[in-house]
């Protein structure tokens, strides 16, 4: 914005007008401050911390603007890894309106979180702590993010209250959901599964940033959305991954697939034919870890560990994530009741490979 | 706000600084946002939500399908994307759980229960949790509820339910769940919105309900269930599963006050059904329709409790009763088994009557009787006075009751009455007004139900006593026109329909003279093409003029919205685009027609479903209904006729004849009249139709 010589009496009026929005505005905040109390100040405080990103343009139908959380005093955003930063210019937008080009400095594709930077200095940020605790469920949250793109320029970004819903890896409900990361997130009460929102801050009302916002995702298993954010301690670990140039490490207490199948362990289920078999015994090789269990035909399994399994599809995909050495136990169905089998442990790579 | 916000953009440089100045109090920036203590009022509710979760975490289970319920489900299971994990609420100590029936469909008897971990942890757990199978032993379908019985070794932790007095819009409410984790349970908040929803059974909230917590508990802020969150249908617009308005700010739960008084019913192995009175009414607005009685169904509570056609209700135990809603109100909690206690008005008498009425749960097998009177058209509302009572006869059905017993064309009915089985013909008539009226007083009769009528014509008033029959299945072979004779009748107009917010008008051919008697509706689904253009409609209609000027039928032509394929979406224009019709010409409620080609047909059966008491008829021409549909029953308000429109003289192949037959079938097991007819081509197809369309008046 530029400013043009103005005519004296245009100039007294600008200044009459100018002390009329300052006087406004304080009303609204002070008015803000007696409906909210304290959490005005947390959520205007946390704001500055935000940004609004915008790329070029969307692919059909997919937005080309979502958020970012300043999280370094020397412009460093980081963000959710997604196509609307998929583009050779990226604009940054702070909530006093000051923009700026952003480049992308790395991307962590396991926790699908990108790094950008803009060369300022001096600017507010969130700290990121790899041992930020674990927020019990039920935590009164606010969630900021430029949802629908509806703050522009110097606006601040949009607040929506809530709670944390629950804590739970995603990787418990695997298969179910279009996304690389498979850790733990925060489930969300609120709908902050909305165009602009990924990116996202999450905070306390005490004002502690806990958590960034994913993207829009929908269980498969229910076809309802998911709101859901990454906590903070998976955000440091990445942007520390980032910075470091590590970008492809595992999440902390991920495993790789095995190749561990269920035959090995003595155990033929009846033949798969549709989509979604029960995985029924069918016979039990003598001498085997099936058999030593005491497994028999006709046993329906219902559960592996703690997962519960309805398929045969199923039941393979749970075994597949056991590695050498994991307790294998299943709960079964038997006479009407569920019994619990200690088939001991998942037996080492070269073992069943040489039992095939 | 507004001007505020305005204002603040014309000046960013000057303000940008101002609230840099105000909002950062610190200008070093720390690395959180400045620790501010929010409100005591904040905290202190936080904690009370997590000492409410924590109260309640040991009485909430999760629900699941074990894989050999899920093998006999499959079918439905395509159907039903949400079928999944779902939660439960411990009821008694001794493994009674109570959840709701998305967990437990109909046709599954047994699931997998898993209990609380037995030491709450929420970081990396280790214990093993204990599955268990829970047996169905009762459900009540009027509220979706399933009791599941297992055995644990060790009681469960049963939780304390608030009193209805403390059942209070605006309270705080905790949505419960045990889906997302099976270690701790999830939690969801927001306020109670309403009590009393889904006409006397659940209470509303705003927290986000979706099949996450189905089964789980609502619970105010001291950790007390308010009730059973449940995917009650809150029927509006296409909803019939009730998950349809999950996580959307309306959630159902099924008041606790309410279930415990049913639980030692569902522990002895009884299913509840919903309580049926068998009464219908003349009018399909139940807002503001008058709780006057026409339909009453032979061998229902309501007649054997002595309730007439024309009796008006005042009061159901003891509430007062003012509208058709206030008699849903009362009745839909209501269970198979319940006695009411209803106070009615009788015209002839000036003293009120009080009758007692048992429900059932299923009425007796009804099936639509006829005498064969096809009275003249009447508009939807009756601006026709009082004074010129009765109902014109225009033709009468051959062959039937009505044609033998001698009643002509202009004969007008005056009185009716139907004839107990003491046989007395001097028992008092009840005066006929209007024939949407005398459609309710037999609608709700079986064959061979003897009446007397009251007929005048020009010269005598006489009684004449017929029975009635099995309604028809075939058209007759003539149908009288309307003025063919008359060159001065106009030629039908094309006009267009628009409905707010649909971006495809819908079209149709109306009969142009609007001095005339109202016209008849045929509802046409071509096969799906998009959005029809205005020419596209004229060659389209042309070969029906005639017929639509001749019977009197303005045929309705509705498009998809995608040019592929029908979407559940088009379905919910229709309503408004008969509405938008009756605003351009006069129409006949009790000849309306729903038609279709191809898909277009079965879509006109789903379409018929969905407006089952404004469609009269359902045509389908090549094409069958939806092979998973569950077929509801014949009822006297709902649609009347069936018919099957085939163009092939002789059936593609044997497998769909087969198919064929198995549908006739399965609808005349419900007791729908079901009709065939060998169409002849275009022109004769249209005249075909638009005969039936007047046929449909046939009482």
């Amino acid at each position: 914005m530029t400013l043009r010589t103005q005519h004296p009496t245009a100039m007294s009026s600008r200044i009459l007008q100018v002390g009329t929005v300052l006087a406004t505005t304080i009303l609204v905040l002070v008015s803000f401050r007696a409906m909210g109390g304290d959490v005005t100040a947390v959520s205007v405080d946390a704001a500055s911390r935000v940004v609004k990103l915008y790329g070029a343009g969307g692919i059909r139908g997919l937005e080309s603007y979502q958020t970012g959380i300043l999280v370094s005093p020397s412009g460093h955003i980081l963000t959710a890894l997604s196509t609307a930063i998929d583009s050779e210019v990226i604009d940054c937008v702070l909530d006093d309106g000051r923009r700026y080009t952003a480049s992308l400095v790395g991307a962590d594709l396991r926790r699908e979180l990108a790094v950008l930077k803009i060369d300022d200095t001096n600017l507010p940020f969130f700290k990121l702590s790899a041992d930020s605790p674990r927020q019990a469920v039920g935590t009164r949250v606010l969630a900021l993010s430029n949802l629908f793109g509806v703050a522009v320029g110097d606006e601040r970004v949009s607040i929506q209250q809530g709670v944390i819903a629950a804590h739970v890896p995603l990787r418990a409900r695997r298969g179910s959901h279009e996304a690389a990361y498979r850790g733990d997130v925060y489930i969300l009460d609120c709908t902050t599964n909305n165009p602009g929102s990924p990116g996202g801050c999450l905070v306390t009302w005490q004002g502690n940033c806990i958590g960034m916002l994913g993207k829009e995702l929908r269980s498969a298993e229910n076809a309802t959305w998911l709101s859901y954010a990454i906590p903070t301690n998976e955000l440091a670990l990445g942007l520390e991954a980032i910075l470091s140039g590590r970008n492809n490490e595992s999440l902390a207490g991920e495993r790789e697939a095995s190749e561990f199948d269920i035959q090995s362990l003595g155990l033929e289920l009846v033949p798969d034919l549709l989509n979604l078999t029960p995985p029924f015994v069918e016979a039990i090789v003598p001498n085997t870890q099936a058999a030593k269990a005491d497994l028999q035909a006709d046993d329906l399994i219902v559960a592996v560990g703690n997962c519960t399994v309805t398929s045969q599809r199923g039941l393979r995909q749970e075994l597949s994530y056991l590695i050498p050495g994991d307790p294998i136990q299943l709960n079964i169905i038997r006479n009407g009741r569920i019994i619990l089998v200690d088939l001991g442990v998942v037996p080492s790579l070269t073992e069943h490979r040489g039992k095939r | 706000m507004n001007g505020v916000s305005r204002r603040i953009t014309s000046h960013q440089v000057m303000l940008a600084v101002w609230l840099f100045c105000a909002v950062s109090v610190n200008p070093c920036y720390p690395d959180q946002a400045s620790q501010q203590k929010p409100p005591e009022r904040v905290l202190a509710e936080q904690t009370a939500f997590q000492n409410a979760l924590n109260g309640i975490a040991d009485s909430v289970v999760r629900i699941e399908p074990s894989g050999l319920s899920v093998a006999t489900l499959q079918g439905a299971r395509e159907a039903t994307p949400t079928a999944g994990p779902s939660s439960g609420l411990v009821v008694g100590a001794d493994g009674w759980i109570l959840t709701t029936e998305f967990a437990v469909p109909s046709d599954i008897e047994e699931v997998v229960v898993t209990l609380p971990p037995k030491k709450k942890t929420t970081e990396n757990p280790k214990q093993s949790l204990k599955r268990l199978v829970g047996r169905v032993t009762g459900r009540d379908l009027n509220r979706r509820l399933v009791l599941l019985k297992c055995d644990p070794k060790e009681p469960l932790s049963e939780a304390q339910f608030v009193p209805r007095e403390k059942v209070r819009p605006g309270e705080w409410a905790l949505a419960v769940g045990r889906v997302w984790n099976l270690y701790e349970p999830s939690v969801a908040i927001g306020i109670i919105s309403a009590v009393g929803r889904c006409w006397g059974r659940a209470i509303q909230t705003d927290a986000a309900i979706s099949p996450v917590n189905y089964g789980g508990p609502l619970l105010n802020i001291e950790g007390k269930v308010f009730g059973i969150i449940a995917p009650l249908p809150a029927e509006t617009a296409g909803m019939s599963t009730g998950t349809e308005l999950y996580d959307s700010g309306v959630g159902f739960a099924i008041p606790m006050y309410d279930i415990i008084p049913l639980i030692p019913r569902l522990k002895k192995g009884e299913t509840l059904k919903p309580g049926l009175l068998g009464i219908g009414y003349s009018t399909t607005d139940p807002i503001n329709g008058r709780p006057i009685v026409e339909i009453v169904r032979t061998g229902s509570p309501a007649a054997k409790s002595g309730l007439k056609s024309g009796d008006l209700i005042t009061q159901i135990n003891g509430q007062s009763i003012q509208r058709i809603a206030d008699v849903r109100h009362a009745l839909t909690p209501k269970l198979a088994g319940d006695a009411l206690e209803i106070t009615i008005q009788r015209p002839e008498k000036k003293a009120p009557l009080s009758i007692r009425a048992v429900l059932t749960g299923k009425l007796p097998p009804w099936k639509r009787s006829m005498l064969g009177i096809v009275p003249v058209r009447q508009p939807s509302k009756s601006n026709v006075k009082s004074t010129e009572e009765g109902v014109v006869v225009k033709w009468t059905w051959p062959n039937s009751p009505a044609e033998k017993a001698g009643i002509q064309p202009q004969d007008v009915i005056t009185g009716a009455a139907i004839v107990s089985q003491t046989n007395d013909e001097n028992l008092p008539l009840r005066s006929v007004t209007s024939s949407n009226q005398l459609a309710g007083l037999l609608g709700g009769l079986t064959i061979n139900t003897d009446i007397v009528l009251k007929i005048r014509n020009s010269k005598t008033s006489r009684k004449v006593r017929v029975t009635t029959a099995r309604f028809p299945e075939k058209l007759p072979n003539k149908v009288p026109e309307f003025d063919s004779t008359n060159k001065k009748t106009p030629p039908p107009a094309i006009v267009k329909l628009e409905i707010p917010e649909v971006a495809e008008p819908s079209w149709a051919l109306i009969p142009e003279r609007q001095d005339g008697p109202p016209a008849g509706v045929l509802v046409f689904f071509d096969e799906p093409s998009g959005m029809l253009s205005e020419k596209a409609v004229t060659v389209w209609t042309s070969n029906w003029r005639e017929a639509v000027a001749q019977y009197r039928v303005a045929l309705v032509l509705i498009p998809s919205s995608d040019s592929g394929s029908w979407r559940q979406a088009d379905l919910e224009r229709v309503g408004k685009t008969i509405g938008a019709l009756a605003q351009r010409c006069k129409i006949d409620p009790t000849r309306i027609a729903f038609a279709g080609s191809k898909a277009g047909g079965t879509f006109a059966w789903l379409g018929a479903n969905r407006f089952d008491t404004i469609a009269r008829g359902v045509c389908l021409i090549n094409a069958d209904i939806p092979r998973r549909t569950r077929i509801r029953e014949a009822s006297p308000d709902r649609f009347r006729w069936v018919l099957f429109g085939n163009t092939n003289a002789e059936k593609n192949n044997e497998k769909e004849s087969q198919q064929y037959q198995k549908t006739v079938k399965r609808l005349r097991e419900a007791g729908l009249p079901v009709g065939e007819i060998p169409l002849g081509d275009v022109t004769e197809r249209a005249s075909q139709l638009c005969q039936w369309v007047e046929a449909l008046g046939v009482l």
